[in-house]
């Protein structure tokens, strides 16, 4: 046994290292036009891209054309077009209200499924690509497999950890063991934390660029700083509202201030959004009996 | 403004309300203002209602049921089917009273899917007396009847729509969903006068009101329920108004739905009508 | 054509009272004018929708408007119920779904059947195109 996980623990060591420093050269291989793209303003959906990709590109959308009034939202998650309002010169904006107009009634999920997969949601990719913000999907995809190997030599690792123990306990400690013991310990650790985050962080869709550029837009619409549209964008629809809230219930505490400094500031007015539209029951009508009835069909 | 004597009431006061669509649920629960709701009763299972309408009962807005395939107006009398389902329906939402129309809606064993004028005559007064009979026997509230848009008049009409429903009132009590929009539609399809349907009309049964908007195409008005009532429709909601007061006008939308501001703009725009009656001049 | 000023109502002739008919004759009566309406409404019902000849005494423009608001009104509720057939239909589907409408033989007994006869109407002419073959379950795990 102490053979084996000494061999073991040699492995795993050797595999990381080498996983790691492939991982570690893949990300920090140049991504082209660094100065182009760090003057360039990014558009809101483009900051809802860093933050949470095509989805979130695709709620934002729904919720800021909600709270224009261009979409109406009903029960149940069901999106209708909102009769003769202003077109919108925004090609994701344009693929949201055309595939509405087409299929008024749709439930928001599918529609940001329409909107995920559209030319416009491409387009908006490629730029983010382009200007370096954003992986090349080859690239994506080998630092993701370079992580799962790191995943699964941590796992391992830490497998042979628990085995070490097992075999410190019921046969004793020896140098070697000791060492296998250690080794796989740090193994494991370290393997996991050069992978930690890194779905949180959006390392595993950006660059470091990108990442950067996201945190920028963090540092300057901060959770909570007002619901404009970079905010949705940043921490999707009722997110200022959900502040508002929580200030509101600090501020009323005996005792305490609020440090957000004024307290409830109202709704933004657009809490009804796609996304945090709860209800589940199905709607009556508009199936198959023709809605209102009453009026003539005209010509 | 002009007030009636005795007037048999369904005892409710309404006010302003709206026709609830499902697509309109949330934009009407938001809407401030609205203080009755109308709903298709085919459009609702009662022992299953939506939850946007349990949730505006618990308010305590009154919703009336308004049917549109009964067909008071043919010759076969009401079906005991669609007249239970519309008791169902005043049940569940405990409504104060229930809506249907003036009018049929097959003939022949064919649907017609539309709300047909009625040929005028003492003949067919008749038969639409004794079916409006039996429909009143199987509701456990108070039905009122609307008078229709019509694009056409049968060739032996003797009475105008006005004077044939203060015939049907007088024998049967019925109460009278009166659609300004319609009248107009008649007036301007038919040359019959809203202003003297009006007159005729015996207003102290006059259990509420219908606006909607339509258009007009190649010399025929459309009432299509799809746009902004046009602003004689609203002259001829404050000329009733003058005559006697409404307990609710409701406004009717039935597709094409525009942003929540326009449809409070409509009410608005009613209740700014409903108070030019009160003005002298 | 109805007078557009009628006589006010106490000048119009005596009201036919319903109050106390004779037993036999005034149900008789009422049935009699039953069937007469029947007749009547179901010869314009036919006119309207099934394209049958128009009784004497309507005008006939008139008819045919109200005939065609009729098609109007189908077509909203199909396109409604198949979005999919007014989508490909485009924007000829009014011209599209009249000549549906007068290519049926019967009236369509229900909407849903009116709007999956328009798909096939439409799929006949190659206007619509197949459905697309839904994926299966294991489809996810081919490359």
């Amino acid at each position: 046994m102490d053979l084996f996980l000494l061999i073991l623990s040699v492995a795993l060591a050797a595999t990381a290292l080498t996983t790691a420093s492939a991982f570690k050269r893949e990300r920090a291989v140049p991504t082209t036009s660094r100065t182009r793209a760090m003057g360039r303003k990014l558009s809101h959906y483009e900051i809802a891209y860093l933050a949470g990709g095509p989805q979130q590109v695709a709620g934002t959308a729904i919720a800021l054309l909600t709270g224009s009034g261009d979409l109406r939202v009903a029960r149940g998650g069901h999106v209708h077009s909102v009769h003769a309002r202003s077109v919108s010169r925004d090609p994701v904006e344009q693929v949201v209200l055309a595939t509405v107009a087409d299929r008024s009634g749709l439930t928001a999920s599918a529609l940001k499924t329409e909107v995920r997969r559209s030319l416009a949601m491409d387009e908006l990719k490629r730029h983010l690509t382009d200007d370096g913000l954003v992986l090349p999907g080859d690239r994506a995809r080998r630092l993701d497999r370079l992580a799962a190997g790191l995943q699964v030599v941590s796992a391992l690792a830490f497998a042979g950890v628990v085995a070490a123990v097992v075999t410190v306990v019921t046969e004793g400690t020896k140098p070697l063991l000791a060492f296998s013991l250690i080794a796989l310990a740090i193994t494991g650790t370290g393997a996991a934390a050069a992978i930690a985050n890194r779905r949180k962080s959006r390392r595993h869709k950006l660059t470091a660029h990108g990442v950067e550029r996201l945190g920028n837009a963090r540092k300057t619409h901060p959770l909570g700083s007002g619901g404009g549209r970079v905010h949705t964008a940043l921490y999707g629809p009722g997110a200022q509202v959900k502040a508002d809230l929580r200030a509101a219930r600090a501020a009323r505490r005996p005792g305490r201030r609020a440090t957000y400094g004024g307290g409830y500031s109202g709704s933004s007015g657009c809490s009804s959004s796609g996304g945090s539209c709860g209800s589940s029951s199905s709607c009556g009508g508009g199936s198959g009996c023709g809605g209102g009835g009453c009026g003539g069909g005209g010509s | 403004m002009a007030e009636p004597g005795a007037r048999q009431r369904t005892g409710v006061e309404l006010g302003v309300g709206i026709g609830w669509r499902a697509e309109l649920d949330l934009s009407i629960e938001r809407m401030p203002g609205v203080d009755f709701l109308e709903v298709v009763a085919e459009n609702v299972r009662p022992a299953d209602l939506p939850e946007s309408l349990r949730v505006l009962r618990t308010r305590g807005l009154p919703v009336v049921p308004h049917g549109v395939s009964l067909g008071v107006g043919g010759a076969e009398p009401p079906s005991p089917a669609r007249l239970a389902h519309l008791a169902a329906c005043a049940e569940a939402l405990d409504a104060p009273l229930v809506s249907e129309h003036l009018a049929f809606v097959r003939g022949g064993g064919i649907e017609a899917g539309h709300l047909l004028p009625v040929p005028r005559t003492r003949e067919s007064l008749r038969v639409i007396t004794e079916n409006v009979r039996r429909a009143q026997d199987a509701l456990p509230v108070p039905l009122a009847l609307e008078n229709v848009a019509a694009i056409f008049g049968w060739p032996d009409d003797e009475l105008t729509e006005a004077q044939f429903l203060a015939e049907l009132v007088e024998r049967t009590g019925v109460g009278l969903l009166i659609d300004v929009a319609n009248l107009y539609t008649n007036q301007f399809n038919l040359g019959l006068s809203a202003t003297d349907a009006l007159d005729a009309l015996p207003l102290e049964h006059l259990a509420y009101v219908h606006v909607a908007g339509g258009y007009e195409h190649h010399g025929i008005w459309h009432d299509t329920h799809t746009t902004s009532a046009p602003e004689p429709v609203l002259d001829l909601l404050t000329e009733l108004c003058a005559r006697a007061t409404p307990p609710g006008v409701l406004l009717e939308w039935d597709d094409e739905y525009p942003s929540d501001a326009a449809l409070g703009n409509e009410l608005a725009r009613i209740r700014a009508a409903m108070s030019a009656a009160g003005e002298p001049g | 054509m109805t007078d557009p000023h009628p006589s006010p109502a106490p000048e119009a002739p005596a009201a036919v009272t319903a109050d106390v008919p004779s037993a036999v004759s005034g149900a008789e009566g009422l049935g009699e004018a039953r069937r007469r309406l029947a007749e009547a409404q179901g010869q314009v019902v036919a006119a309207l929708v099934a394209g049958a000849e128009l009784p004497q005494g309507f005008d006939p423009e008139r008819m045919r408007v109200q005939a065609s608001s009729l098609v109007a009104k189908r077509r909203g509720i199909v396109a409604r119920i198949r979005p999919d057939a007014a989508a490909a239909a485009g924007p000829d589907l009014p011209a599209e779904f009249a000549a549906y409408a007068r290519s049926r033989s019967e009236p369509p007994p229900n909407y849903r059947t009116d709007a999956d006869d328009f798909a096939a109407w439409l799929r006949e002419r190659g206007r619509m195109p197949d459905p697309p073959p839904k994926p299966r379950w294991w489809s996810r795990f081919l490359p």
